[in-house]
């Protein structure tokens, strides 16, 4: 067996953990579903949804992860052949390497609008777009979706190419030098940055005390603090809490689990899951709920903020936050902060995204890590051409719903009942237990067990119902949308079975050395 | 909106705290536990 990478130190692999879980959702997705779900009673299902979802698949995936890397498998076929010895495990994992992969598509692309952005504040190119409607049209002709400052999508283009360029230098340079190495400095740095953008929010005030006296910080606070209590009653705001803390955690897309898989088998996963778990929360709940929808209530009022808040999150990030930049003092390099910490936060997430299918063709394929980063670089370099060019026509949001949001929940189902009640929750539990530095409370035996398996089946039933069914169907989509979408449909088809073809492949070339080679 | 009612301020605060105080205790124990990957 050849020797894997391992993590250089452990505060390392912490903070790239916590880099891969913190995203764009947890500075622009949160406030917003906090604002439109209850205010400050948000925070009750939240919460629960955290310790009876998010912590117990936290500690899953990290053990899932160390149990694969043990049989040096880096990515979920390999991980789930190793814990049930069917041949339909390998081709379950097949979900988990297809989601990562297919969100890396699109998601290097909308980080290269927040580099595109962090230049466009420094250089204040969209100064003087001071409307919604001149902001939003300067956004969408950049995104080449409509008519406005960029004749073109080439900037858009360049962009992208500079955020591919550096996500694969990151890659080529390996966990320790590379990965690593980046959360180590970007880490710091984003924490450093949302503290600056929230003090300095803190002290907006009342921007216009004269005229609009309610317009302020504190109203701003309210709008997500406040509680309302008998929003608790509709099942929405539970189904929209658990929503928002799985995704804040990057759970059910085979990145913790690579990550994971390059510690030694006794090294603590217990009290490391958790740190990520929390080191995520705090630039969620407290930095993330501390800039955009307060300075958004500070000078665009409550009502307006509320139309910004459902028309959804980049129009907060990207039209509403531009134009308050442009009236603040400096608003240049609040700007550039803001953009760039949006930029470290995706790029932390993104380099997570292809570590799966790196491992996957290295391991299974024993081929060089630079020739394996060159293999799927070209290919996310091709694939992103689809998303770039037919984004208009709802290219991305139909990969992001089937594969970054109802796919996640899938994988992460499945990986529970693998752990719990294939693998059997008393070799899980023992795994999560190995080495650790804390002692996991016996409760969470239980919530694996049980609860949170019959929690993710009632959010993917509900999402079925109420989602899934009318996306598959189409009935809200733009008739003229329709030939893309299907095209996009496609385009996962295509990958999933080519990825379906390198399982079936690799395993028949590479028969799996664990079996009658490691025992456990 | 009348400003930050009493209860918001005591959600918040609650919030901050419960994650605040898990993120400190984690890192203090990450940074402070000896028992790194060089000497498993």
């Amino acid at each position: 067996m050849t020797q894997r990478e391992q993590w250089g130190t452990r505060i390392g692999l912490v903070l790239a953990m916590a880099g891969n879980a913190v995203g764009l959702g947890n500075f622009i997705r949160f406030p917003v579903q906090a604002a439109q779900n209850g205010g400050g009673a948000f925070m009750i299902p939240y919460f629960i949804a955290f310790i009876l979802l998010a912590i117990p698949l936290m500690w899953v995936e990290w053990a899932i992860g160390r149990n694969g890397g043990k049989y040096s498998h880096g990515s979920l076929p390999g991980m789930f052949d190793v814990m049930w010895r069917n041949p339909i495990a390998k081709y379950l994992g097949v979900i988990g390497l297809f989601i990562s992969t297919i969100i890396m598509i699109y998601y290097c692309y909308i980080e290269s609008w927040t580099l595109g952005f962090s230049f466009f504040s420094l250089t204040k190119m969209y100064f003087g777009e001071t409307t919604f409607e001149s902001m939003g049209s300067f956004l969408r002709s950049y995104q080449g979706a409509g008519e406005g400052f960029f004749s073109n999508i080439w900037t858009a283009y360049v962009f992208l190419l500079i955020t591919l360029a550096i996500n694969f230098y990151v890659l080529k340079r390996g966990l320790s030098k590379g990965i690593e190495l980046l959360a180590k400095i970007a880490l710091p740095a984003l924490f450093v940055f949302g503290i600056i953008l929230a003090i300095r929010v803190l002290f907006i005030g009342t921007p216009d005390p004269v005229n609009k006296p309610d317009w302020n910080v504190e109203n701003g606070f309210a709008f997500i603090w406040n509680p309302n209590f008998a929003a608790l009653s509709d099942s929405k705001i539970w189904l929209a809490a658990a929503g928002q803390v799985f995704f804040t955690l990057s759970v059910g897309m085979g990145t913790l689990q690579a990550y994971a898989s390059y510690l030694k088998a006794k090294s603590d996963i217990a009290l490391s899951g958790l740190a990520t778990a929390s080191l995520n929360e705090f630039a969620e709940v407290i930095i993330g709920g501390s800039i955009a929808i307060p300075v958004a209530v500070a000078f665009f009022g409550l009502t307006t903020t509320t139309e910004i808040a459902q028309g959804g999150a980049f129009n907060l990030g990207f039209v509403s936050m531009p134009i308050i930049f442009q009236k603040i003092p400096f608003g240049e390099y609040f700007g550039f902060i803001w953009f760039f910490l949006l930029f470290i936060a995706g790029i932390t997430s993104s380099v997570a995204m292809v570590q799966p299918l790196i491992s996957f063709l290295k391991e299974q394929f024993k081929i060089s890590h630079n020739r394996a980063t060159t293999i799927i670089g070209t290919f996310i370099f091709i694939s992103t051409h689809f998303i770039v060019f037919f984004f208009k026509f709802g290219f991305l949001d139909e990969l992001d719903y089937w594969a970054g949001t109802f796919g996640l929940v899938v994988v992460a189902l499945i990986e529970v009942i693998i752990f719990a009640w294939i693998w059997g929750i008393d070799k899980g539990w023992a795994e999560i237990n190995r080495g650790a530095d804390i002692k996991v409370p016996k409760i969470f035996y239980y919530i694996i067990k049980y609860v949170t398996p019959v929690y993710l089946l009632f959010i993917l039933i509900n999402w079925t119902i109420q989602e899934a069914i009318p996306t598959f169907l189409m009935t809200k989509a733009n008739p003229e949308n329709i030939p893309y979408l299907w095209g996009a449909r496609i385009f996962m088809l295509i990958i999933f079975a080519g990825l379906c073809f390198l399982v079936y492949y690799g395993w028949k070339r590479n028969k799996p050395q664990y079996n009658g080679i490691i025992k456990e | 909106m009348n400003g930050l009612q009493i209860e918001g301020v005591i959600f918040m605060i609650i919030a901050w705290t419960i994650v605040g105080s898990l993120t400190f205790y984690c890192l203090f124990k990450v940074l402070t536990i000896k028992k790194n990957a060089e000497e498993e």
